[in-house]
């Protein structure tokens, strides 16, 4: 989200309350979607080394 | 119009901070931007310096520039460096700058972890080329680190490890940040497909980037462990298979490659309608050609491994799924081509870029193909027919669409104009050397000469002499490319007008030239939505 309007200079009031929480909920996913991979490779790759 | 004298009226009286806090402490999408452009032009430079070094010894049979090591360390880096130092970091570069202005929004989403993104790879490339300097040298075993040979280097092996994680994690931050902006913060009424073509290839990308940049994570963590904590993920002693790195690697590997040229797509996209003087042609074809090869990307990395051996069933699918991603491909050249007819053309630096993109892409492309039927492949792998290929999907295709992206949008990042005619100068040395340089190595390949090997029996030759004269020139004519941007930012020639195209649509053409520090802090209206998307 932009950032504070003293510290940055960006104008906050571009984004409103309803973007702030899609954004909080997009980035859980992503983030989620991310390391399903991360950690669902590694795992694939144990079950195939070790079968 | 109102908008606009808002927009001219705040660029006034910006409040930029100053000096180094500026950078440091940078949450401005475009200070971040410019930093990654700068990042990724002095990577450019070290991995060039390495490409050279490579030529030079490569100049003719018997040279002794370099040890054998030093030689495998070259090749292996300047890999590295430029896939993840120089062109990722200057795709992002342009996404920050750019996806902002051509949604309409403010800023990225999370200008903080924007910032951070960035200043973890200073340090990651840092970790990378020191490792020249450490005992042993840099890791030497070619730029895919298959096992057991990438753990037989020194403290190169976790040096280069640690500095892909975290070459990952900020390709993984940039990648959340770019799809959390394009999916919350485009301009009322800027639908999905409403959005610019390089708005597009990069929200693909980004997907790409979550995907797989883990699945690299896991893989080098995984030799990580099997080194020094005893695991037997890829050694054969322990139970372990080292192939199985190669399968980990190539489903990471084979996106890698969208993900350095889609956004290429994107710009050529961009540029080609504005000097055509016609909307794009086909604009949801592009779109969904890209979603298409972004989806086949995920199914086809058996083709980097045929010689491996694997069920003649796979093989199949493997070649057949490759082969297919020539179709969506075909309706982009198809399109871009479609746009260019009868248009009203003109031919300034970006369209030269865009126009060699086209033909020598093409080239790599049907290279592509050739490597992907298996019975031919066994012939090609592991030869300079392969170095051919992926050179000239990457630096005509890659790289041009980078210099074509530079100069089409340099006017409205500093207001001012570059010299046209040194840049057209730029133009021709590259197009004329690159294929100089490129096009007789597939003739070495095809005459047998491996790739990765400090020098060759003499019949090869006289093919390795020209590519290296051509390397040489091509390299040498880069120097250019900064000294047309410095020069433009000093002294160029100031612009008027929001856009210095005629035919340019698009919402970062409706801002001022230069764009103004803080940007659409009030929405673009619907009017100027329809003349910037021009639908």
């Amino acid at each position: 989200m932009a950032p504070d309007t003293e510290r940055d200079g960006v104008n906050t009031r571009a984004v409103t309350a309803e973007q702030r929480r899609r954004v909080r909920l997009t980035t859980w996913v992503v983030s989620l979607i991310a390391l399903a991979f991360y950690v669902g490779f590694i795992i694939l790759t144990v079950m195939r080394a070790h079968r | 119009m109102a908008e606009l004298h808002q927009t001219a009226a705040h660029a006034e009286h910006d409040h930029k901070p100053q000096g180094w806090r500026r950078w440091v402490f940078a949450t401005n999408h475009k200070d971040i931007g410019t930093m990654y452009l700068i990042a990724a032009g002095t990577m450019f430079l070290i991995g060039g310096l390495a490409a050279m070094a490579i030529r030079a010894q490569l100049f003719k049979s018997g040279m002794k520039l370099f040890d054998p090591a030093m030689f495998n360390s070259l090749t292996t880096m300047h890999g590295l460096i430029m896939i993840f130092g120089a062109i990722m970091p200057a795709w992002v570069g342009l996404a920050n700058w750019m996806i902002p202005l051509q949604i309409g929004a403010p800023d990225m989403a999370l200008p903080r972890l924007n910032n951070l993104s960035f200043w973890i790879l200073p340090f990651a490339f840092t970790l990378m080329v020191a490792s020249f300097f450490v005992p042993g040298g840099a890791v030497a075993g070619g730029w895919t680190m298959y096992p057991p040979l990438m753990q037989q280097f020194g403290a190169a092996f976790p040096m280069l490890i640690f500095a892909i994680h975290l070459m990952g994690i900020s390709s993984i931050l940039g990648a959340i940040n770019v799809i959390v902006t394009i999916m919350n913060l485009r301009a009322p009424g800027m639908t999905l497909l409403r959005m610019p073509l390089f708005v597009w290839t990069w929200l693909i990308t980004a997907y790409l980037l979550i995907a797989v940049m883990p699945v690299l994570a896991g893989a080098v963590t995984m030799q990580l462990t099997d080194h020094f904590f005893g695991t037997s993920f890829f050694n054969a002693a322990g139970g372990g298979d080292p192939v199985l790195f190669l399968h980990v690697f190539w489903f990471f590997g084979h996106p890698e490659v969208y993900i350095l040229i889609l956004p290429a797509f994107g710009i050529i996209s961009e540029i080609i309608p504005t000097f055509s003087r016609k909307p794009l042609f086909g604009y949801e074809a592009m779109v969904y050609a890209t979603a298409s090869i972004a989806f086949l990307s995920f199914i086809v990395w058996g083709h980097h491994m045929f010689t491996v051996g694997m069920p003649v069933a796979a093989q199949l699918f493997f070649m057949l799924s490759t082969m297919l991603i020539a179709v969506p491909t075909g309706v982009k050249v198809f399109n871009w081509v479609a746009t260019m007819w009868r248009g009203s053309l003109s031919f300034e630096p970006p369209m030269l870029f865009a126009v060699a993109f086209l033909f020598l892409f093409s080239i790599g492309g049907f290279s592509g193909l050739m490597l992907a039927l298996v019975p031919s492949d066994y012939q090609y792998h592991g030869t300079y027919f392969v170095v051919a290929h992926f050179h000239y999907v990457l630096v005509p295709g890659a790289v041009f669409a980078i210099f074509g992206g530079v100069y089409y949008w340099l006017p409205k990042w500093s207001g001012r104009m570059y010299d046209m005619r040194l840049a057209k100068w730029h133009f021709w040395l590259s197009v004329i050397f690159v294929n100089v340089l490129f096009f007789p190595q597939h003739f070495l390949g095809l005459a047998g000469m491996p790739r990765r090997i400090p020098d060759y029996a003499p019949q090869f030759t006289d093919w390795n002499m020209v590519s290296s004269i051509g390397g040489f020139i091509f390299g040498a004519s880069q120097v250019l490319f900064p000294y047309i941007i410095i020069k433009c930012i000093r002294s160029g020639k100031p612009i008027e007008a929001n856009s210095p195209w005629d035919g340019a649509h698009g919402l970062e053409w409706e801002l001022p030239c230069p764009a103004p520090y803080h940007s659409w802090q009030t929405p673009p209206s619907e009017a100027m939505l329809a003349h910037g998307t021009g639908h």
